[in-house]
């Protein structure tokens, strides 16, 4: 089992920086996601990893061992491209024996006819191929060991690049956006597959997405990436419900979370647009404070009340097994998306006045910084790593639980359509 | 409808006799020297004009073609110096590509605007230093002075260029990890990739191998060395006096080939000149 320490990485192309000192430590044996927009530095901090791009600072040890001197194939890692990368001209079975010919024949065994009459390669080209075909077996490929990559659809595509990357049994094992070229109905399933296969395989993964539903759904840890930085390394669970930084908090969740900007007050009650909140967190008083709440944690008040925000209802969305009520709050910029229950529909209307009152202990506070500020007694619902989510994606087939309302980008309109909870990448 | 279509009718015809005209105009020289090479040399000088023999004259050309000069030694001498210079053009002219493609170092695109002035230079230019050069090498009059000086290619090392730019970057960082080294890179993954550039080449330089003649009449003035278009002006200037038949039917032999080769790699070819990428 090998770990990954990355120590202060610092990559720049040019006058841009692209990773501001790195620094990351990667479980041995778990599955690690890094979370983040496009263009935050998530896979070149992967190739850095991998050995394909050399940081400007910083040091990459893999398994207690600096391997910043090393060429790619010394650090013993293996990876899968988004594009699959596999060679257009090799069959599948060609295309996975690959690696393992490169490292236990050597050249001259290499040579086709020679290699065997001379060199006496059998033995070896029986053993590869053995492996070959047991890896085709798992990923369920080896009716495909002899067709060219052209001939293949995406996710057999993707499977054979998973193939590929695990014949020779890595220490780490790199994924950059593996499933971003495949439907959404196969992502899912892929999903299920990926997490199991890290579960057979045993190894490190570290998984690069911008789409927040693979990263909560698979890792157990989640490092979220923005602008070179990370901002919060834990438990997906973690990250959703008690994020460092607004920045973490409005990227994950979807419909997303809800801001209002306030003030607090000596008696730690913060004031926001039609409402007084006790959140539960101290701040100074007289601070400009942001309260996040997320939708499913405001629910309909029968009146007003000094802790009961009063709004008006802009949009309707009925999904069936959730309502979300989009309010216009008097003073507030943003419209705040409510989760209700369907069969409170009735009279809910465009235009009617409601009132909503959030659960205390799910409040988030975020200072001007919009680092949040700690939690005087309780952690919002009990949020400790404890990730609901791990067995359910682990079983192939099975169906996929719906684990939390998440999308892709940070920067989404709020009007987002949360009827396929894992939505069309936006990039 | 046919109101409509009529403009279009015209210019589809106008377009098919200008094509028609032009090929005429190409192939006619060639249809010629065909017809020349079944006529008689009484036939020559008539003043009639007629592509078919009035006599069929065509063994006996072909047989004194094939029997008077050691055409199949020339044929021989210019497939041996065609098929060298290919291999040499390619196993310089695919790792040069590859680094100018993919390898990020200090002075590529100077190295590349040297490939392109490459391009520019005509062969003949270069016939004068290229003789003193291999007369000091003592090298006139052997096999490789008829190979030495093609065995760079700038057009190979920039048709290959321009091919190897379309391969992902993530084929070669996949390949990286795979354990291939970058010449495993260069032979495994990228030439077979561009396999369809390879071929435009090939035929592109063993058609100019093959047909040159102004570098063999410099270097070369023994006869069992002769390429074929050498040894079609030798046969011309030693037998034929005004006997044009036999001279047209080596001149037949020697074109054959490559029209068999052509045809058969055609389709190859225009992908590889129209530059379909690997998908």
């Amino acid at each position: 089992m090998a770990g990954v320490r990355l120590k202060e990485i610092a990559k720049s192309f040019g006058a841009t920086d692209v990773l501001k000192g790195v620094s990351l430590d990667i479980t041995a044996g778990g599955f690690t996601a890094l979370l983040g927009p496009s263009g935050c530095g998530k896979s070149t901090l992967l190739r850095i990893i991998a050995g394909l791009e050399t940081q400007d600072g910083g040091s990459v040890v893999i398994d207690d061992r600096a391997v910043d001197r090393l060429r790619p194939t010394a650090r013993d890692v293996a990876m899968v491209f988004q594009t699959y990368a596999l060679y257009p001209h090799m069959t599948v079975a060609q295309n996975m024996a690959l690696p393992l010919k490169m490292r236990h024949m050597t050249s001259w065994q290499r040579l086709p006819l020679l290699g065997g009459a001379v060199f006496g390669n059998r033995n070896i080209r029986n053993t590869i191929d053995t492996t070959v075909r047991e890896a085709a077996a798992a990923l369920e490929i080896n009716h495909l060991l002899d067709r060219k990559p052209s001939e293949l659809s995406g996710g057999q595509r993707q499977r054979v690049a998973l193939g590929r990357a695990m014949v020779r049994r890595p220490k780490v094992f790199l994924m950059d956006e593996p499933l971003s070229n495949l439907d959404a109905k196969l992502r899912v399933q892929m999903r299920a597959e990926i997490k199991e296969l890290h579960r057979q395989l045993g190894i490190t993964f570290i998984y690069v997405t911008h789409d927040q539903a693979e990263a909560m759904t698979m890792a157990d840890q989640v490092a979220v990436m923005m602008d070179g930085e990370l901002l919060q390394v834990a438990p997906p669970r973690t990250i959703y419900a008690a994020p460092a930084d607004i920045k973490v908090a409005t990227f994950i969740g979807s419909p997303q979370i809800n801001l209002l900007s306030g003030i607090s007050r000596h008696d730690g009650a913060v004031d926001v647009p039609t409402a007084t909140l006790a959140p539960g967190a101290t701040a100074p008083s007289g601070a400009k404070i942001t309260v996040g709440m997320r939708p499913e944690n405001l629910s309909l008040a029968d009146a007003a009340g000094p802790g009961n925000l009063t709004g008006t209802v802009r949009t309707v969305e009925d999904l069936g097994t959730d309502l979300f009520l989009h309010l216009e709050i008097h003073g507030a910029a943003d419209l705040v998306i409510v989760r209700a229950d369907p069969a409170r529909r009735d009279g809910l209307g465009h235009g009617a006045t409601v009132h909503v009152s959030p659960r205390p202990d799910t409040m988030l506070l975020f200072d001007a910084n919009g680092k949040r500020l700690a939690p005087a007694t309780t952690r919002p619902n009990g949020a400790n790593g404890d990730d609901a989510t791990g067995s359910a994606g682990m079983l192939p087939g099975a169906p996929t639980v719906r684990p939390l309302p998440i999308a892709n980008a940070a920067n989404r309109p709020r009007r987002q359509d949360p009827t396929e909870p894992i939505a069309e990448s936006v990039e | 409808m046919i109101g409509r279509l009529a403009p279009v009718i015209t210019a589809a015809f106008a377009r098919h006799a200008v094509l028609l005209g032009t090929t005429l105009f190409m192939v006619m020289p060639f249809v010629w020297m065909v017809s020349l090479s079944f006529k008689s040399p009484d036939e020559f000088f008539q003043t009639r004009f007629g592509l078919w023999p009035e006599t069929f004259h065509g063994i006996e050309n072909y047989t004194r073609a094939l029997t008077e000069v050691s055409l199949a030694r020339f044929m021989a001498n210019g497939a041996f110096v065609a098929l060298s210079v290919l291999v040499l053009q390619i196993l310089v002219a695919a790792p040069c590509a590859y680094a100018l493609a993919k390898l990020r170092f200090r002075g590529s695109e100077a190295l590349f605007a040297l490939v392109l002035i490459g391009l520019l230079i005509p062969q003949e230019v270069l016939g004068l230093p290229l003789f003193i050069l291999f007369h000091l090498l003592g090298l006139l009059d052997t096999y490789a002075a008829l190979i030495l000086p093609f065995a760079v290619s700038p057009f190979a090392i920039f048709l290959l260029r321009q091919f190897f730019k379309t391969v992902p970057d993530d084929m070669i960082h996949a390949a990286r990890l795979d354990g291939l080294s970058e010449l495993a890179i260069v032979w495994r993954i990228m030439v077979p990739t561009a396999m369809p550039a390879l071929a435009a080449f090939a035929i592109l330089s063993v058609i100019s191998r093959w047909n040159n003649l102004f570098w063999p009449s410099i270097a070369i003035s023994s006869e069992e060395l002769m390429p074929p278009t050498l040894g079609i002006v030798f046969f011309h200037n030693e037998e034929a006096g005004n006997d044009y038949g036999p001279l047209m039917a080596a001149a037949t032999l020697v074109v054959a080939p490559l029209i068999v080769a052509f045809l058969a790699a055609q389709r190859r070819f225009i992908e590889g000149v129209t530059m379909t990428s690997v998908k």
